[in-house]
């Protein structure tokens, strides 16, 4: 390749460079982060579970056999006939921590509490910007995340 | 060397199909049978991990996300209870979307400004979706036959949404009205194609908000990401450039599917020995497909996935029929 092709070259791959001037708002990275975060602490969570769970570490609250024996029922009559509870809200997760499935669980929490950290976040910034319409359906968007959140304990 | 290229290509087409077609038939052959406890127990999570890595190979280069496919092929094919496959499918939509969208963020081609007003709609009738849906399986005796019925229809419904709506590359939005630029429903990026800072402007975000209660309670009501439906309301009713609908789709799966999510979770409907093989296997499909996507998409790809989730449809239909004894 001669010295004017391999220029030529250079300025090719220089204007394909993305120009300095797109800034993306600081409260867009902020949220990326939170949600990279949380996502990257629910995925090892999971791969725990599944060592806990492989290497006898931890005993499960369902054993695969149990699971594959009553898979066909609705959730609710799969909890009552196998362990004879009424499954309502996320207590009976925390009081069997102590189970390498249930440590499972909570990978599901993160993934599931993700957005609504980042748009805490969002909220911040969009207040300390007097940013009125980000502020405003971020907070709905909060409000509406943590109804769902609490819904079992909220309408039984 | 682009022949060679090509082969792998295939090669990886067919290994994807594979996985997807050989493990769809295995859970019929189980389901059919009661003697489901015959074969190793460490085989079910193994096989919804091998099932969930090919969709997740595959869905990529056909332009959709997981759920839309996974959904319907388990509770066609595969012998767990709906409130299940919902939970996990809601699981693997959230996990894809979390994971990938991150990146499209910080390149400014995800916009939260545009998704935020959408999703504030979108999540209340997510939840009011799940809700139903959960009360519909456990309420009625036959609730699992209504809701696989309604799945079959819903999936007719999502692949005419495919076929039919044009997807315009940059839409001309000639007039902003005033809730939009209030919201200020803008946002712009660097397209590598173009060489060049592409500016959008969005309009008609109270008609987006309308559609999106349509959109989120079907995503929570069936466990899907939506992100069928998401792309066509941002492109078409708002206006927004394919790629940057696309990215905020994402985006607005993240949101969505996320209240859903940990209603499943406090009904119960989430077992972590069926969601974690199925998520993990999901996860690293989805990198080698969103890989293989960027070399190539053969038009193909569309039509076997059209393919399969017509034959999921009918599968579910059949089945919903069936189980209500009027065939």
């Amino acid at each position: 390749m001669s010295s004017i092709e391999v220029k030529i070259e250079e300025k090719k791959i220089e204007e394909k460079k993305p120009p300095e001037a797109i800034e993306v708002p600081k409260e867009y990275r902020v949220y990326a982060r939170v949600i990279e975060i949380m996502t990257g602490i629910a995925v090892a969570i999971m791969v725990l579970s599944l060592i806990l769970y492989g290497s006898h570490a931890l005993p499960p609250y369902v054993t695969l056999a149990e699971i594959v024996k009553y898979w066909k029922l609705a959730s609710t009559k799969f909890w009552m006939i196998l362990k004879g509870i009424r499954i309502h809200g996320y207590d009976w997760i925390f009081a069997h921590l102590a189970h390498a499935d249930m440590v499972g669980m909570i990978s599901v929490l993160f993934l599931a509490t993700a957005c609504f950290v980042g748009n805490v976040g969002l909220a911040i910034y969009a207040a300390m910007r007097r940013d009125v319409p980000l502020l405003m359906f971020a907070v709905i968007e909060c409000i509406i995340l943590l109804i769902g959140y609490l819904k079992p304990y909220i309408i039984l | 060397m682009a022949s060679l290229a090509a082969k792998q290509l295939w090669v990886y087409i067919v290994i994807a199909i594979g996985l997807i077609l050989i493990f769809s038939m295995i859970g019929i052959t189980q389901a059919a049978t009661s003697h489901v406890v015959s074969i190793p127990l460490w085989y079910w999570p193994i096989s919804l991990f091998f099932l969930t890595l090919g969709i997740g190979m595959l869905a990529p280069m056909a332009g959709v996300g997981g759920g839309v496919m996974f959904v319907p092929i388990t509770s066609a094919f595969w012998p767990f209870h709906m409130d299940f496959v919902r939970g996990c499918g809601l699981c693997m939509a959230i996990t894809n979307a979390l994971t990938s969208s991150p990146k499209f963020l910080r390149t400014g081609l995800g916009n939260i400004r545009v998704a935020l007003p959408l999703v504030t709609v979108g999540t209340g009738s997510a939840i009011a979706g799940a809700c139903l849906g959960l009360y519909i399986t456990q309420a009625f005796p036959c609730g699992k036959y209504y809701i696989k019925i309604a799945l079959g229809a819903i999936l007719f419904f999502i692949l005419a949404i495919m076929v039919l709506s044009k997807r315009v590359e940059f839409p001309e939005v000639k007039y902003v009205d005033k809730f939009s630029r209030w919201l200020r429903l803008s946002g712009r990026w660097y397209e590598p194609s173009l060489g060049r800072v592409v500016e959008y402007h969005c309009t008609r975000a109270g008609l987006g908000m309308l559609a999106f209660v349509g959109v989120g309670f079907l995503a929570g009501m069936f466990g899907l990401g939506a992100g069928w439906a998401n792309v066509p309301v941002l492109n078409l009713i708002l206006g927004m450039p394919i790629k940057a609908a696309t990215s905020t789709s994402l985006c607005i799966i993240t949101m969505t599917d996320a209240a859903p999510a940990a209603i499943y979770l406090a009904k119960g409907a989430i077992l972590p020995l069926l969601m974690i093989p199925a998520v993990l296997g999901m996860y690293i499909g989805s990198r080698i497909g969103a890989w293989s996507a960027v070399i190539a998409r053969p038009k193909v790809i569309k039509y076997i996935f059209f393919a399969i989730l017509v034959f999921a449809a009918i599968m579910d239909i059949y089945k919903g029929l069936h189980g209500l004894h009027m065939i």
